[in-house]
C-alpha cells in the first residue's frame, strides 16, 4: 500500500526495448530489454566494457540508442535532450562545478528550470541537512573531502526531484571505510525519497548490498535478472555464478524431473536434489553450482556426497577455507565459519567428506 | 648525490650562459629606460637626470592623439578577436574529430605563419579598393586588419583551457536541466574567464604593438603610437620617443603582472 502511493508521488519507470549501440564497428549494447519498476534501487552489474555505462548514459540521453527505445513512465523519451528528462545522474567523478559553492552547485538545476529563488534556497537547505552537510553551504566545493563532494553529487542531482535517479560507480573513488559508510546512506535516501534509483558498478558486492534488483551484464548483453538472492544463490548460467562470489562447478547427470526440482547424479555416484531456472528443462549431462558456504567438510562415511583430499587450508579470519581436490579431480572449496578458535580440524592430506543440504545445488543454463 | 649530479644547475657553463641571455634580453631595456630620463638632447649622450620628456611626450599632442588612436584600436580589435578565438576555438574542441580538424587549425592560426608584409600588401591592395568603392576611410580597415591578425593570439590560450576542461561538467549541467545557451552561460564561460581574459590581453598588446600591417593599412593622418614613432626616426629623434617606449613598456608589465595573479587565483 505504502509503496503504491510512493511511487505515485516520485518513481519513474524505465523501459529499456530492444537497445542496441553501436560505436562504429564496436556494438556496446547488443539487444538489451529490460522494465525498471517505479520506486526501486535497480543495478546494472558487469566488468567493465559489458555496456552497462552505455546504458545509462542512454537513459541520461548523453547517448541515443542505435536501435530501440527508452521509456519513461510508459512514454517514448528516445528522443529528448538530457536537459529535457527528468532524470538526473551522480557521476563518477561528482562533476561538481568548481567555480560554485555547496549551495549553488545544489541548487543549479532549480535554478536551471526558473523555480523561484525562496524555493531553492529552501531545497537547498533541505538537501543539506539531508546529505548531513548542514551549514556547509557557503563553501567553494574544491575545499571538500572526497565524501563530501560525493554527498554534494547526491543532493545536485536529488533537489530537482528526479524521476530517476542514475548512479554511476559514484563510489568507487571512496576508500573502503567511506564506501561501506555511503552504500547505507544511498540505500537510506531512496527509501527516503522515494526515487527510482539506477545504479551502475562492478562491484559485486555493492549490488548485493543495496539493490532490490539485479541486472548482471556481459559483452552487451543482460545475463540475468534478479534479486540479489537470485541472483547469488540461483545463478542461471556460468557466468553469473562465476562473476557473483566464489562457487564450486560439478559436472552431474540429470535422473529425473519433477515439480521444479532435479535429481542429479554426482560424479560420486551421489544422487542430490538441485533447482533449475525456469526458462529450461534439464536432461542429459549438466553443471551444478553449490556455493562454498552451503557445503560442509568431516570425516567421510558411507552417505557423503563427495569424497576427496584436503590440499590446502586458507584462515582468514572469520573463515577457514578448505580446498579439496575430488575423487574425480575437480576442485572444490568449502567455507567454514570459524565459530570457535583453534585449528579447523583438518590438515593437508586428509581424506574428507562433503555434504550439502538438499535446496542449495543449482543447475546452470547450457 | 643524484639529483646534484643531473640538476641542470650543476652543467658546467650554466652560470655564464644564463649571466649572458639575460645581459642579451635586458640590457638594452635598461638602457632605454636610462636614457627616456636622460637630460640631454641626443639620443646616446647622458646628460643628466631628467622627467622632462615624459612630460613633453604626454603634452605632444600629435602623441596625444597617436595613444588614443591606438587605444582604441587595440580594444576594439582585441575584444573582436576574443569574440571570435573564443567561437573558434569552442567549434574546434566541443565537436567530434572531423576531416580537415588541422587544416582548420592552420587556417585559424594563419597570421602567425604568413608574413606579416605580406599580409600587409595584401591589405593594402583589398583595402584601397574598397576605398575607392564605398568612400570610408575611417579607423575600421585598421580595426578590422588587427582583429584579423590577434585572433590566434586570442584562440590559442582559450583552445588550451578548453581542451583541458573536464567535458562531464557540461555534461553534468546539461543533465541539471540547462539548456545549451544556460550551460555556455553558467559553466562554459565562468570557467574559461582566465583563459579568456589571458587572451584579450594578449590580442591586445599585440594590436598596440603592431608597425608592419597598420604602416600600410593607415591613411593619412592615422597614425597610431608605434608608427608615429617610426615617423619620428625619419626626422630628428629626440629622447622624447624613449620615454613613450619606456611608457609602454611599463603598460606592457602592468599587463603581464596582471595576467600572472588572474592565473594564479585560478589555482
Amino acid at each position: 500500500m505504502t509503496e503504491s502511493r510512493t511511487t505515485a508521488a516520485h518513481g519513474g519507470a524505465i523501459g529499456l526495448h530492444g537497445i542496441k549501440k553501436w560505436f562504429g564497428n564496436f556494438q556496446a549494447v547488443d539487444n538489451v530489454t529490460l522494465d525498471i519498476r517505479p520506486n526501486e534501487f535497480f543495478t546494472l552489474l558487469g566488468p567493465s566494457g559489458c555496456g552497462k555505462t552505455t546504458l545509462l548514459r542512454m537513459i541520461a540521453g548523453f547517448e541515443m540508442p542505435t536501435e530501440g527505445q527508452v521509456l519513461l513512465d510508459g512514454s517514448d523519451i528516445s528522443g529528448l535532450l538530457p536537459n529535457q528528462r527528468p532524470v538526473n545522474t551522480v557521476f563518477q567523478n561528482y562533476a561538481l562545478f568548481p567555480h560554485l559553492t555547496v549551495a549553488e552547485n545544489i541548487g543549479f538545476g532549480l535554478k536551471m528550470l526558473g523555480r523561484p529563488k525562496a524555493e531553492i534556497t529552501s531545497v537547498v537547505n533541505d538537501m543539506l541537512k539531508l546529505v548531513h552537510l548542514d551549514g556547509r553551504g557557503h563553501n567553494p566545493v574544491t575545499q571538500l573531502s572526497g565524501g563530501q563532494q560525493q554527498r554534494v553529487a547526491l543532493a545536485r542531482a536529488l533537489a530537482p526531484r528526479p524521476k530517476v535517479l542514475l548512479l554511476d560507480e559514484p563510489l568507487s573513488a571512496l576508500d573502503l571505510k567511506l564506501r561501506k559508510s555511503m552504500q547505507i546512506e544511498l540505500k537510506r535516501l531512496q527509501l527516503e525519497t522515494g526515487i527510482t534509483f539506477v545504479f551502475v558498478t562492478h562491484d559485486q558486492e555493492e549490488a548485493l548490498t543495496m539493490s532490490d534488483r539485479i541486472a548482471v551484464m556481459s559483452a552487451g548483453t543482460v545475463r540475468q535478472v534478479g534479486s540479489p538472492w537470485d541472483i547469488y544463490d540461483r545463478p542461471a548460467e556460468r557466468f553469473v555464478a562465476d562473476f557473483i562470489g566464489e562457487t564450486n562447478f560439478l559436472s552431474a547427470d540429470v535422473v529425473s524431473v519433477a515439480d521444479n526440482r532435479a535429481r542429479v547424479r554426482l560424479s560420486s555416484g551421489a544422487e542430490i536434489s538441485a533447482s533449475f531456472p525456469a526458462d529450461v528443462t534439464p536432461n542429459g549431462s549438466v553443471t551444478v553450482v553449490v556455493r562454498p558456504e552451503h557445503a560442509r567438510a568431516g570425516a567421510p562415511t558411507g552417505t557423503s556426497a563427495l569424497r576427496g583430499v584436503v590440499h590446502d587450508i586458507v584462515y582468514l579470519g572469520t573463515d577457514t577455507h578448505v580446498h579439496v581436490r575430488l575423487d574425480d579431480g575437480t576442485a572444490f572449496m568449502v567455507r567454514q565459519q570459524n565459530a570457535r578458535s583453534g585449528h579447523c580440524g583438518f590438515s593437508k592430506g586428509d581424506t574428507v567428506g562433503i555434504d550439502f543440504s538438499d535446496d542449495v545445488a543449482q543447475i546452470l543454463r547450457d | 648525490m643524484f639529483r646534484s649530479r643531473f640538476d641542470i644547475k650543476s652543467q658546467p657553463g650554466f652560470g655564464f650562459i644564463t649571466l649572458f641571455t639575460f645581459f642579451a634580453l635586458y640590457l638594452p631595456i635598461g638602457a632605454l629606460v636610462v636614457y627616456s630620463f636622460n637630460d640631454a638632447e641626443s639620443l646616446s649622450q647622458w646628460g643628466g637626470f631628467s622627467g622632462r620628456w615624459f612630460v613633453a611626450a604626454w603634452q605632444n599632442s600629435a602623441v596625444q592623439d597617436a595613444a588614443i588612436r591606438s587605444l582604441i584600436i587595440a580594444l576594439w580589435a582585441a575584444s573582436l578577436a576574443t569574440v571570435a578565438a573564443l567561437m573558434a576555438a569552442l567549434a574546434t574542441t566541443r565537436t567530434a574529430p572531423y576531416r580537415g580538424q588541422t587544416l582548420k587549425y592552420a587556417m585559424i592560426n594563419q597570421p602567425l605563419m604568413v608574413p606579416e608584409i605580406v599580409t600587409a600588401v595584401a591589405l593594402l591592395i583589398v583595402f584601397s579598393r574598397i576605398k575607392v568603392w564605398t568612400g570610408y576611410s575611417g579607423l575600421g580597415y585598421l580595426v578590422l586588419a588587427h582583429t584579423a591578425f590577434c585572433i590566434p593570439f586570442a584562440y590559442l590560450p582559450i583552445r588550451a583551457r578548453l581542451e583541458s576542461m573536464d567535458l562531464t561538467l557540461e555534461r553534468a549541467a546539461a543533465d541539471l536541466y540547462a539548456s545549451r545557451w544556460q550551460t555556455f552561460r553558467h559553466v562554459t564561460l565562468p570557467l574559461l574567464r582566465p583563459a579568456v581574459i589571458a587572451g584579450f590581453m594578449l590580442a591586445f598588446v599585440i594590436s598596440l604593438d603592431d608597425v608592419v600591417i597598420t604602416e600600410f593599412v593607415k591613411s593619412g593622418g592615422q597614425d597610431t603610437l608605434p608608427t608615429y614613432m617610426l615617423g619620428q626616426l625619419r626626422r630628428e629623434t629626440t629622447p622624447e620617443i624613449n620615454a613613450i617606449a619606456t611608457v609602454f613598456l611599463a603598460l606592457s608589465t602592468v599587463l603581464v603582472v596582471i595576467f600572472f595573479f588572474i592565473n594564479r587565483k585560478k589555482q
